[in-house]
C-alpha cells in the first residue's frame, strides 16, 4: 500500500522531457489520485525551466485563404527568402503599394528597375504604401510583421 | 548553378505538375531548364479541336522580370501568329508582368487560338479570312490541325 502512494518528491514526468516539480496537494490518500486528475487537476506545478517558442508571419493577405501566401514575383512564401537573400524576416521585408498589393522588397524593386513603374498585379502606377492602407486585419501596424507567441503556461499552471 | 530565374522556373515546374492546367503541358529540356518545350491542345468544340501544337519557350536570366521568347514549332494558321511561329500577344510584349508563370503563358496562348485579336495581324491571309470568310478560315484551321498530327517525330 505504501508503494502506491506518491511521495511529494517523485516527479510525475520523467526528467528531460519536462523539467518540473509536481507536488500533491490536499489529498488524504494516494488512491484518490486518478479520480482527481479526471475531474479537475489538483496538482500544483512549479515551473523550473521552459523553452519559449514563437511563430511569426507577415501580416499580409486576407487571412481566409487556405494556401500559403506567396510573393507573386518569386513565388516563394512571404516568410521565405527572395533570390539573393540569405535569411528571412527583416532582410527580406514585405512591402505594399498604395494599391494594396504586397511583394518582397527585393522582388518588386528589381521589377521596377527593369520596367515601367507599375504594380505587377493591377498595373496601377506603383507607389510604396503601407500595410494600413491595404490590410483590413487589425493590428497590422508598421511594416506588418506580426509576432505570435505560443503560451506554454496553459497546460502547466493549475489551481 | 542556381540563379533567381532558375529557382523561379523550378517553382513553375512544380506548380505545373501539382496543379496542371487543362489543355496545356510543358517541361524543361533535360539539359537546360532555361529552355522549355510545351504542347497546347486545340480547345474542344472549336475548329482547333484535336490539334496538338508544339512550342518552345526560351527564358533569360531576367525572368520573371522579362517575358520568355515563345514560338510555335508546329505550323500554324492564325491571325496573330507569324509564319515562323512567333506570337503576337500583348502579355508576351508590353503587357508582361512578373507574376505570370508558365501556366499563365500557355493558357493565354491557348485562349488566343479561338479568340484572335484583329487589331494586331501577324498573318494577313489568316486575318483577312477570319474577318471576311469564316468558313474558309475554319477549313484552313482544320487543315493545320491535321498537319499537327503528322509532325509527331
Amino acid at each position: 500500500m505504501s508503494s502506491r502512494k506518491r511521495s511529494s518528491e517523485t516527479p510525475l514526468v520523467s526528467a528531460g522531457k519536462a523539467d518540473m516539480e509536481v507536488v500533491e496537494e490536499g489529498q488524504q490518500d494516494g488512491s484518490s489520485f486518478n479520480v482527481a486528475v479526471k475531474s479537475r487537476p489538483r496538482l500544483r506545478v512549479r515551473i523550473r525551466r521552459y523553452h519559449g517558442v514563437a511563430k511569426w508571419t507577415w501580416n499580409v493577405g486576407r487571412g481566409d485563404e487556405e494556401e500559403e501566401e506567396v510573393c507573386g514575383i518569386c513565388q516563394s512564401a512571404f516568410e521565405g527568402t527572395p533570390p539573393g537573400v540569405k535569411y528571412p524576416g527583416d532582410e527580406a521585408p514585405v512591402v505594399f503599394g498604395v494599391c494594396g498589393h504586397a511583394f518582397h522588397l527585393q522582388c518588386v524593386a528589381t521589377w521596377l528597375n527593369s520596367s515601367r513603374q507599375t504594380c505587377p498585379i493591377c498595373r496601377a502606377d506603383w507607389e510604396y504604401g503601407n500595410s494600413e492602407q491595404s490590410n483590413n486585419r487589425s493590428g497590422g501596424g508598421g511594416g506588418g510583421n506580426q509576432l505570435t507567441g505560443s503560451s506554454t503556461n496553459d497546460s502547466t499552471s493549475t489551481n | 548553378m542556381s540563379t533567381s530565374a532558375r529557382r523561379r522556373l523550378l517553382r513553375d515546374f512544380k506548380r505545373l505538375q501539382n496543379d496542371p492546367p487543362s489543355g496545356v503541358t510543358g517541361a524543361p529540356m533535360d539539359t537546360n531548364i532555361m529552355v522549355w518545350q510545351a504542347v497546347i491542345f486545340g480547345p474542344d468544340d472549336t475548329p482547333w479541336e484535336g490539334g496538338t501544337f508544339k512550342l518552345v519557350l526560351e527564358f533569360t536570366e531576367d525572368y520573371p522580370n522579362k517575358a520568355p521568347q515563345v514560338r510555335f514549332l508546329t505550323k500554324m494558321f492564325h491571325p496573330n501568329i507569324y509564319n515562323d511561329g512567333q506570337i503576337c500577344l500583348d502579355i508576351l510584349q508590353n503587357q508582361w508582368s512578373p507574376i505570370y508563370d508558365i501556366s499563365a503563358i500557355l493558357t493565354s496562348i491557348q485562349s488566343l487560338l479561338c479568340d484572335p485579336n484583329p487589331a494586331s495581324p501577324a498573318n494577313s491571309e489568316a486575318s483577312r479570312l477570319y474577318n471576311e470568310n469564316r468558313r474558309e478560315y475554319n477549313r484552313r484551321v482544320r487543315e493545320i490541325v491535321e498537319q499537327s498530327w503528322q509532325d509527331e517525330s
